[in-house]
């Protein structure tokens, strides 16, 4: 039973780790582009919730609909970070070293942490969500309300960005560049446009993940960091520029993570995972989606 | 600049560079370069490899940077404009580089090629029309991109130029890298397209192929026209013969 429980514990986290990742996935194969500030749009995006609610309502609590209410918002303002992050700096340094390009993200992701830092101290903070009843009993197993409607919304985001890459002209433009820059721009498609709106897209995703985190957990100016690196395994594990294997890697990530602390360790959690990755990258590695790497 | 004296310059240009100085950043490739083709003609560049072909085709799309000279379209201005705002004015263009989305299926690709319609009705309309045109095409729409061979990936780069129904179209180098029956196919092709009324400017590497279909006919070197002239001047030109067609 105690192992249902930590595989539920670990999918439930998962798919929060995965809807940053397919974001993180998405940057990488569209615009070739390790960002390294992606961690930090999860934070961004907790605290503009968070004053959102503290804001106009006084205190940052409230029921599950009014915090649900602050993501269109966070959605939009995380957009405009994201594009504008590539924008202004990301596209200064496309197309020369990697290094510099690594170098960039990570300079900004420094600066948005020490910004946050200033404007709101090291201080943990988290929105209260205020619920009669805040968890489920289902077979033995305890699944906390709001990491259900986290995990459900991590769902709905990631699903979403799927349909709109598929369906929308936007989302055509997105894939035409991925494929082949030059041939969108033939096209008539305008590709540093395009680019900065997958920043934008996934940056928005990161954010309302954030929202999430921050009713769950909380947030503080430094926890960026983890979902970064987290990202990274993910999509190394699930293919470069996969959705579908950042999904699945995220879920089993989070699975495997939570086992691990649950039964051995937390301390144990980095280990098992990088492992399983070096493993993984021996026998298939492309990642587990690999093929699709520009989809 | 050696013209011979039947050779008329066009005298109403639909398609014109007036002393352009073009490259890419720091780096100049075309050094005061004019030419003009007039509507309906079929105008071929010729020139050795890196003589910066590909580059006035570019310096006319917007693709590389023009650093001084004027481009003009149907007597308007278009110095610097963007692909996007060139095809709407009609005008379309195959790169020298392969340029199928290669994840995309044949239709996909095509469905790109309206792109700038901004109407997916009108542009599955003008696929379906371009399908009875180029059966084979038809025959493979739903297979990716990146899977055709490279005769049928040169034609879907032409089809796909020819979504947004151009008045005037840029070939670089169509034939490249096709089987000898399929270079007769491409050159069927375009001599059928201008037949309809589409003015065309080939850059051409099998230079005679090239300049035995043209009206006109430009040699570039080093970033210069040296030679101008109706195709078949140019073709018996002794000293074009001599130094760029290999005779
Ligand atoms: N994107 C680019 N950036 C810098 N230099 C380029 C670029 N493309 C081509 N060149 C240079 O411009 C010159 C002309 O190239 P190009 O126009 O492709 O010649 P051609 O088509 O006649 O073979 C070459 O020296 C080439 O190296
Ligand atoms: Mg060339």
């Amino acid at each position: 039973m105690a192992l249902a429980q930590f595989i539920v514990n670990g999918l439930l986290v998962g798919a929060l780790f995965a809807a940053v990742a397919v974001g993180f996935a998405l940057i990488w194969g569209v615009v070739d582009i390790i960002n390294l500030a992606h961690g930090e749009m999860v934070m961004l995006g907790g605290y503009t919730a968070y004053w959102a609610l503290a804001l106009t309502t006084g205190t940052a609590r409230g029921g599950p609909l009014v915090v649900l209410a602050t993501l269109p918002l966070v959605v939009g303002v995380l957009f405009a970070v994201g594009y504008l992050l590539q924008r202004v700096l990301v596209k200064r340094v496309m197309g020369t070293d990697v290094f510099l390009t690594l170098l960039v993200t990570f300079g900004a992701s420094i600066a948005i942490q020490q910004l946050a830092l200033r404007a709101w101290t090291a201080n943990p903070r988290s929105i209260q969500v205020e619920l009669a009843d805040p968890s489920l009993v289902l077979g033995g197993v305890v699944v906390p309300k709001m990491k259900l409607v986290a995990f459900l919304g991590a769902f709905v985001l990631t699903g979403a960005l799927w349909a709109f890459l598929q369906r929308s002209r936007t989302g055509r433009a997105i894939r035409a560049v991925s494929q082949n820059p030059e041939a969108a721009a033939l096209v008539g498609i305008d590709v540093e446009h395009t680019r900065a709106t997958t920043f934008g897209l996934s940056s928005a995703i990161a954010g309302a993940v954030g929202v999430f985190v921050a009713t769950i957990l909380n947030v503080q100016p430094q926890m960026g960091l983890i979902y970064t690196l987290k990202s990274f395994v993910i999509v190394v594990f699930g293919g470069v520029g996969s959705i579908p294997g950042a999904l699945l890697g995220g879920l089993l990530l989070g699975s495997v993570e939570e086992t691990v602390a649950g039964v051995i360790s937390s301390q144990w959690t980095l280990a098992v995972s990088f492992s399983l990755l070096i493993v993984l990258l021996i026998v298939k590695p492309n990642g587990l989606f690999g093929q699709e790497a520009s989809e | 600049m050696a013209t011979t004296p039947e050779y008329t310059a066009a005298e109403d240009p639909i398609l014109s560079m007036d002393s352009v100085v073009s490259g890419y950043g720091n780096t100049t490739v075309l050094h005061d370069v004019s030419i003009a083709v007039e509507e309906g003609e079929i105008a071929c560049l010729i020139g050795p490899n890196g003589s910066g072909k590909s580059t006035l085709m570019k310096s006319i799309y917007g693709f590389a940077d023009i650093k001084s000279g004027t481009v003009t379209l149907d007597g308007e201005d278009i110095t610097g404009r963007s692909p996007q705002e060139n095809l709407k004015n009609g005008m379309s263009y195959v790169l020298q580089d392969a340029s199928v989305f290669p994840n995309m299926t044949v239709h996909e690709n095509m469905l790109m090629g309206g792109y700038v319609f901004k109407d997916d009705d009108r542009a599955a309309d003008r696929a379906a029309q371009l399908y009875d045109e180029f059966p084979v095409l038809g025959d493979i729409k739903e297979q990716k991109a990146g899977t055709l061979s490279g005769g049928q990936r040169r034609l879907l780069e032409l089809a796909r130029a020819l979504m947004v129904d151009p008045d005037i179209m840029m070939l670089d180098e169509p034939s490249i890298g096709l089987e000898p029956k399929f270079i007769d196919d491409v050159f069927e092709r375009i001599r059928q397209l201008n037949d309809l009324g589409t003015t065309m400017l080939l850059v051409e590497q099998n230079a005679e192929k090239g300049l035995s279909v043209a009206d006109r006919g430009f040699v570039l070197a080093s970033g210069e026209i040296k030679f101008t002239g109706t195709g078949t001047e140019l073709l018996n030109d002794e000293a074009v013969g001599r130094l760029y067609l290999g005779g």
